[in-house]
């Protein structure tokens, strides 16, 4: 592992566009290209409003969002210590959403899912959620890792 | 409005004619609707054009609230029309598979004329 970072913050709203930034910022340490960084943030976008709006059902919530750099590779972590997911392989389902009367498209799995590698589901009820999501960074000719 | 999000209306014969900028989040979507709908309910709208030039992210918060009017306007045989489109934006459209039901017009003009 080359770099690591760590970051709290509660699930307000306005936090869902700062998490895409940050974790975008950190994964430009790897030089990713402009597609690369975008799907990165749109996975991250998803599994934090997830968190924000089926977690913790709008109300307070604290969400750890966790960054691992490899020499080629992001792993993202989002983890909050909400109400848990009911059944995995369901909530995984495109289109289905436990909450249609908010407009919910039920895509947000489904497209990180497309935009990330590898997307892994751990949660329990009542205890919360860890969405774990990794992406492979294409090495570009010349890129240097440099000290 | 949220600050990294834009609309400006315009209406153009029955279209209503959003020129979207910024980023179309989940806190960005619910000002959308919370503009957008009760135009659509005033029933002088016919179909709904948007213009994404200057949207450079959208994620399925922005999908749901796109689709929710296009469900309302159907039932009113009315349409939404997409155009110009970023590449972020047509990825996520392509990996909802909104395209099969949204039609992307190759700008503006012909949103509206079609």
């Amino acid at each position: 592992m080359e770099n690591y970072m760590k970051l709290e913050i509660p699930g307000k709203h306005q936090n869902e566009s700062f998490a895409r930034v940050v974790v975008a910022a950190f994964a430009s340490q790897l030089d990713p290209t402009l597609e690369e960084v975008n799907d990165i943030k749109t996975a991250v976008s998803e599994a934090v409003t997830n968190a924000i709006i089926h977690g913790y059902d709008d109300k307070e919530g604290s969400i750890l969002i966790e960054g691992r750099l490899f020499k080629d590779m992001i792993e993202v972590e989002i983890i909050d210590f909400g109400k848990g997911i009911e059944n995995v392989e369901k909530a995984l389902q495109p289109l289905f959403t436990t909450r249609p009367e908010l407009e919910r498209s039920g895509m947000g799995f489904t497209i990180m899912e497309k935009f990330m590698d590898r997307v892994e589901v751990i949660s329990e009820k009542s205890r919360g959620t860890r969405v774990k999501m990794e992406k492979e960074i294409t090495k570009k000719e010349g890129y240097m890792t440099g000290e | 409005m949220t600050r990294d999000f834009n609309m400006d209306l315009v209406y153009s014969g029955g279209n209503l004619l959003v020129k979207l900028r910024g980023e179309l989040d989940h806190p960005a979507a619910n000002s959308f609707r919370s503009k957008i709908q009760p135009l659509l309910e005033e029933g002088k709208i016919d179909n709904l054009v948007i213009n994404m030039e200057g949207l450079n992210f959208i994620d399925s918060s922005g999908i749901g609230v796109i689709l929710g009017r296009y469900n309302y306007l159907q039932k009113k045989g009315g349409k939404v029309k997409v155009c110009n489109l970023e590449p972020q934006v047509k990825k996520v459209f392509d990996a909802t598979g909104l395209f099969s039901i949204i039609k992307e017009y190759p700008s503006e003009k012909d949103a509206l004329e079609n």
